[in-house]
């Protein structure tokens, strides 16, 4: 990969999950079996509740330390987690103006009126999908211009409708050069196009490939 | 610097400062006419410092100790410290962004109060009125040295635990340093007791910052050697609190 392109590295024998506050005890949650490398372009994380898909995000993002091995990451790192909240008190708009500047402000801005978010609305006031949609178009707006890109997206559709989710779909494909998208989602989600799959089962981390469509019926029995 | 103007767009669109900025400007003019003034019409301008500086200590005690607390609490509750940790803004500069935001609005009320209490409560006399100004300087510099640790502090406990348990341990030691210890150095007097002794000299001495009645007796500032002792105390003490400050912050809960 050039230097220039952004890309997560999970090397073989890498081990995610928690330790105590003294780091007397551990719990695994999941390791790789053999190195994982993401390059530019979308790529979905999938596994049942509780085996580890948030623990990873947040391990490549380096919220939390990893139990063995260590992620490589070029570009910049943002992690959206599903539950990030802003101030209730605050429009859109006022957040978008406080986090961006100039071009990436305009982007913010017409982005969220492709996804029909109301700028004008308070925070708080707005629905747990259009809440979402701000951390996407934060997420999104972050990217532009900004060199190479790694987006880790925690559950980014909970609570989108079907027509959302498709304009965020096209956006994402209107501005895939020089991003890798990482994206948790249910198996249970309908059919994404992916470059490839990380699944957790059993324990192991795994790469599968994708050849552009994610048949979501077959990844939702294998992970069972 | 986004931390920064998030969490100040935030405070600004609260609007709860502009309430004690209103105080802070209306009370010092309104209240010292409870006093007995028609007798002894000196007396306004010294209680009008009085005010002042008292309504100032109030707001930060009610007003910026609670939005760090509260603060601290919400953006580590709501995933953003941990959101602005992976873009690269590492814990001091979290924590020093958040601290300027409350003080930036805060510090418009710190000028409000150094205004009135210097310019509309001055002394007539030339030297009276030097010893006033260098002793409202010098009552800004001690102020700030409690007040923005303490602000550290809060916004840290906040982060950790919840606001309003932050909010109350923070003006708990901030009450103990400015009163309490009074009170103890009242009951050593008469008493020697060696824990209690301890307690006393290893206790924050907050009161050492309150030039208040300076101002209202007309006392004269500082001695410049004194007070480079108790600056070099309280900003000891608040590099001490600062640095516990930043073991305790979390960027998420």
């Amino acid at each position: 990969m050039k230097s220039s392109e952004p890309s997560i590295h999970i090397p073989e024998g890498l081990t995610i999950g928690y330790s105590d506050r003294f780091h007397r005890k551990q719990t695994h949650l999941a390791v790789a079996g053999a190195p994982i490398d993401l390059g530019d372009g979308r790529h979905l994380l999938l596994a049942r509740n509780g085996r580890g898909k948030t623990t990873l995000l947040k391990t490549i993002a380096g919220i939390i330390p990893s139990l063995s091995g260590k992620i490589r990451c070029h570009g910049t790192v943002q992690f959206v987690d599903e539950d990030l909240r802003f101030d209730t008190e605050l429009k859109a708009r006022q957040i978008f103006t406080a986090l961006f500047k100039n071009g990436q402000r305009k982007f913010a801005l017409d982005m969220a009126e492709r996804i029909e978010l109301d700028v004008e609305k308070a925070y708080g006031k707005l629905s747990r999908g259009n809440r979402q949609k701000v951390g996407l178009i934060i997420a999104e707006a972050r990217t532009y211009h900004n060199g190479p890109q790694v987006l880790l997206l925690d559950e980014p559709f909970s609570g989108l409708d079907f027509a959302a989710r498709d304009k965020v779909d096209q956006i994402w494909r209107e501005n895939e050069e020089g991003i890798v998208r990482l994206v948790c989602v249910h198996p249970d989600e309908p059919t994404l196009k992916a470059d490839s799959a990380v699944t957790i089962r059993e324990g192991r981390l795994e790469q599968l490939e994708v050849n552009g469509t994610l048949d979501w019926m077959e990844t939702r029995l294998s992970l069972n | 610097m986004e931390l920064y103007k998030l969490t100040l767009i935030s405070i600004l669109n609260r609007k709860t400062f502009a309430i004690f900025a209103i105080l802070l400007v209306a009370l010092p003019f309104a209240l010292p006419y409870m006093t007995p003034w028609e007798s002894k019409p000196s007396l306004l301008e010294p209680a009008r410092a009085q005010m002042a500086w008292v309504l100032l200590w109030t707001t930060a005690i009610s007003w910026l100790l609670f939005q760090g607390a509260t603060i601290g609490d919400r953006w580590s509750s709501q995933g953003l410290l941990e959101y602005f940790k992976t873009l690269g803004v590492s814990r001091p500069k979290q924590l020093l962004q958040i601290w300027l935001s409350c003080f930036t609005v805060f510090a418009g009320m710190i000028l409000i109060t150094f205004v009135i209490s210097t310019f509309t409560a001055m002394p007539g006399d030339a030297v009276e009125a030097r010893h006033w100004l260098v002793t409202n300087l010098q009552y800004v510099m001690l102020f700030f040295l409690v007040v923005a640790p303490l602000l550290t502090l809060a916004i840290s406990l906040g982060t950790r635990f919840n606001g309003a348990a932050a909010y109350a341990v923070t003006i708990g030691i901030a009450l103990y340093g400015l009163f309490g210890i009074s009170y103890l150095e009242v009951f050593l007097a008469d008493n020697k007791n060696a824990f209690l002794n301890l307690v006393y000299l290893v206790s924050p001495h907050y009161h050492l910052s309150d030039l208040t009645s300076r101002l209202v007796f007309k006392l004269g500032s500082v001695p410049w050697g004194e007070l480079g002792r108790i600056a070099g105390y309280l900003g000891g003490l608040g590099l001490l609190t600062t640095g516990i400050s930043y073991q305790l912050y979390r960027e998420g809960k």
